[in-house]
């Protein structure tokens, strides 16, 4: 007669997991900073920890801390930054409060975000595989190539974050919290509204196995809304729905909507011409995009669960559809359902090799970024 | 080189999405049979390769004959082809020139309006729907040899089709891919007894190209006593089959020759 164990016992070693996991992710975070950083002193670099964190080149983060102290206007050369998504800024003028500093309360929430979202990236990997291979599938994350993003103030860790909880509550058919959530998601970043296919997807799935269609599961209606709410946000600042779209197809973005062949040629032909900037920008999110796509393949092979596969999917697609991209790589970094197609590999040797090279180019281009290169 | 990798990424990302529309269809049920739906996407991914295979020989040939650099410039070839005044047309601002200008309507409204939407690419819409056209008539003309032979063939029967000699057109921005598609699709419908979706289609075949006209054949050839049983024969005796199969690869080695011979004289109008 087998003695079963208390479901107290159960329920305080997945808690203890799950403090570890959030641990392991935040000190992460701490060592690869740790590390570029002592690696940029070695080097000769001489740029205070202020400079390098609000300087112009970090890019976006100081556009986001702009927006959080004095919000989106409609005059002036700032009127451009109706472009950038009010989640982050929100967040960080919320942590403000405490920390006195936009781009610290911005660093704190990517961290935080960061380490939070790693827990539920652990519950949702475990949702399908073994130990072994969560671990895995984690560590890939934490060494993610552009992996300086989830420390600086940007909206990378707080995308993978709702991310990771979208799948995850997905997963658990909790309808109301996918939708608030993805709301949330859809506010921070333009792949944000692409969480409602997922959800959508294994909605559609569920219906057509039980033949019965579950009208609680229409609150994912959110996730697109909170899209429509970015939109009437540009109408509210502006006067025009569509107003950041204007914005984008201008200087210095020149964004316009373009077919992915077309976006991987301009990239390809920007990186022959500015062969310098080649290393930063062009070249990996060139091999970024195709690594992804096999992942694609790799993934539909060892039978990763379809939805991951269609955000997957969707989010390289989406994320490649730019006339003049250059954030290409940092995207791409921030697509969690590769993770999950790289922990369901099985053969370890290619598994390493994988591991090694994401390391090695996630410390050198934290290193750039350190140096103030166009690591964007 | 640029154009190349362009044009191989937006390849493989369309491949995977299909490939998950694949996995969907099975996933909801409408498909119940994996492995037919898995022997169909390999099928539809043969054909496109083939197609991609032409558009490389095509380039080759021509960027080389013509003194080019440029290995990849795909878009060349389309000039060479004498579809140049097509991809014109399917650009025209007028909707009505865009239809009537190239004499069926029904392609280049299709071209026009998706073009519009995506992008302005014209070009590759066509290209595009002509891949899509012609991997769907493949696995149509798969099903129905299998169903009428009543055993899994080897798909290397079917992709003879693909061989023949100025084939490589169907790949082009023409409208013979999409063409192809539709007569297959048609001919698969009324061999299912589906006849309304064997007359919408063949209409629309129609209407698309002058060739589409042909829809009505599958109907005459059925209706030909002796002939369905003549097939039979036929497609069951061993020898003829892989005569037959021998016999395409030859016929793309003919291809081959035309499209190179094609490209390289030049000033063929087809």
């Amino acid at each position: 007669m087998s003695i079963q164990k208390p479901k107290t016992y159960d329920a305080l070693s997945e808690r203890r997991k799950l403090i570890t996991v959030f641990c392991i992710a935040f000190l992460s975070r701490l060592v690869l900073f740790a590390v570029a950083l002592a690696a940029y002193r070695l080097n000769g670099g001489g740029r205070s920890l202020v400079e390098i964190f609000s300087g112009d080149s970090t890019g976006d983060a100081v556009h986001y801390a702009y927006i959080a102290e004095h919000w989106y206007t409609n005059v002036g050369e700032k009127a451009n930054l109706l472009v950038f998504y009010p989640m982050m800024p929100i967040l960080m003028a919320v942590f403000r409060v405490i920390f006195r500093s936009y781009i610290l309360s911005g660093i704190v929430v990517s961290i935080l975000a960061f380490s939070v979202g790693s827990c539920y990236f652990y519950k949702l990997l475990r949702l399908d595989y073994d130990e072994e291979k969560t671990a895995y599938g984690m560590v890939a994350f934490f060494a993610a190539v552009f992996g300086i993003f989830f420390i600086s103030a940007h909206t990378e860790s707080l995308f993978v974050m709702l991310t990771a909880m979208v799948l995850w509550y997905t997963r658990k058919k909790n309808w109301l919290a996918v939708g608030i959530i993805g709301f949330c998601a859809a506010l921070t970043k333009t792949q944000g509204v692409l969480l409602f296919l997922p959800a959508a997807y294994e909605i559609i799935v569920d219906a057509a196995k039980e033949k019965h269609f579950n009208p609680k599961t229409l609150t994912v209606l959110f996730i697109p809304l909170g899209f429509l709410c970015y939109l009437m946000l540009n109408y509210a600042v502006s006067g025009d729905f569509f107003k950041f779209v204007e914005y984008q197809a201008v200087a210095p973005w020149y964004n316009t909507p373009k077919w992915i062949a077309g976006s991987l040629a301009t990239s390809y032909d920007n990186g022959v011409k500015y062969f310098a900037l080649s290393l930063y920008l062009y070249a990996p999110q060139i091999i970024l995009f195709f690594v992804a796509v096999a992942a694609l393949f790799v993934g539909a092979c060892k039978k990763v669960r379809t939805s991951y596969l269609v955000f997957a999917g969707s989010y390289i697609g989406a994320t490649y559809l730019h006339g003049w991209m250059l954030s290409g790589g940092r995207y791409i970094s921030s697509c969690l359902a590769l993770y999950i197609i790289y922990a369901a590999v099985d053969n370890k040797y290619i598994k390493n090799i994988i591991l090694f090279l994401e390391a090695i180019f996630c410390v050198f281009f934290m290193i750039f970024w350190f140096q103030g290169q166009a690591v964007m | 080189m640029g154009q190349f990798i362009g044009h191989a990424g937006g390849f493989l990302l369309l491949s995977a999405v299909v490939l998950l529309a694949g996995i969907f269809t099975a996933e909801v049920g409408i498909v119940k049979d994996r492995d037919k739906l898995r022997k169909n996407g390999f099928t539809a991914l043969y054909a496109c390769c083939i197609g991609i295979l032409y558009y490389f020989i095509m380039a080759y040939v021509k960027n080389t004959a013509s003194g080019q650099t440029n290995m990849f410039d795909f878009g060349s070839v389309f000039t060479f082809c004498g579809l140049d005044k097509d991809l014109e047309l399917y650009g025209d601002p007028s909707l009505k020139s865009a239809c009537l200008g190239l004499g069926m309507p029904i392609f280049p409204f299709l071209v026009h309006i998706l073009g519009k939407i995506i992008f302005e690419q014209y070009g590759g819409i066509a290209v595009w729907l002509n891949f899509l056209s012609v991997a769907v008539g493949i696995c149509c003309l798969y099903r129905m040899m299998c169903e009428y032979f009543e055993r899994e063939i080897s798909p290397h029967t079917v992709m003879v089709i693909l061989s023949l000699p100025f084939a490589f057109m169907m790949f082009t921005p023409g409208s013979y891919g999409w063409v192809f598609g539709l007569l297959s699709a048609s001919a698969y419908a009324l061999y299912k007894g589906n006849t309304p979706l064997w007359l919408i289609l063949g209409i629309i075949a129609a209407l698309s190209n002058k060739l589409g006209i042909l829809f009505v054949l599958p109907l005459i050839l059925s209706k030909t006593s002796g002939f369905s049983a003549f097939v039979k024969k036929v497609g069951e005796n061993k020898l003829i089959s892989n005569a037959y199969v021998r016999l395409g690869y030859l016929f793309l080695m003919f291809s081959i020759d035309g499209a190179i011979l094609f490209l390289t004289i030049g000033g063929v109008n087809l």
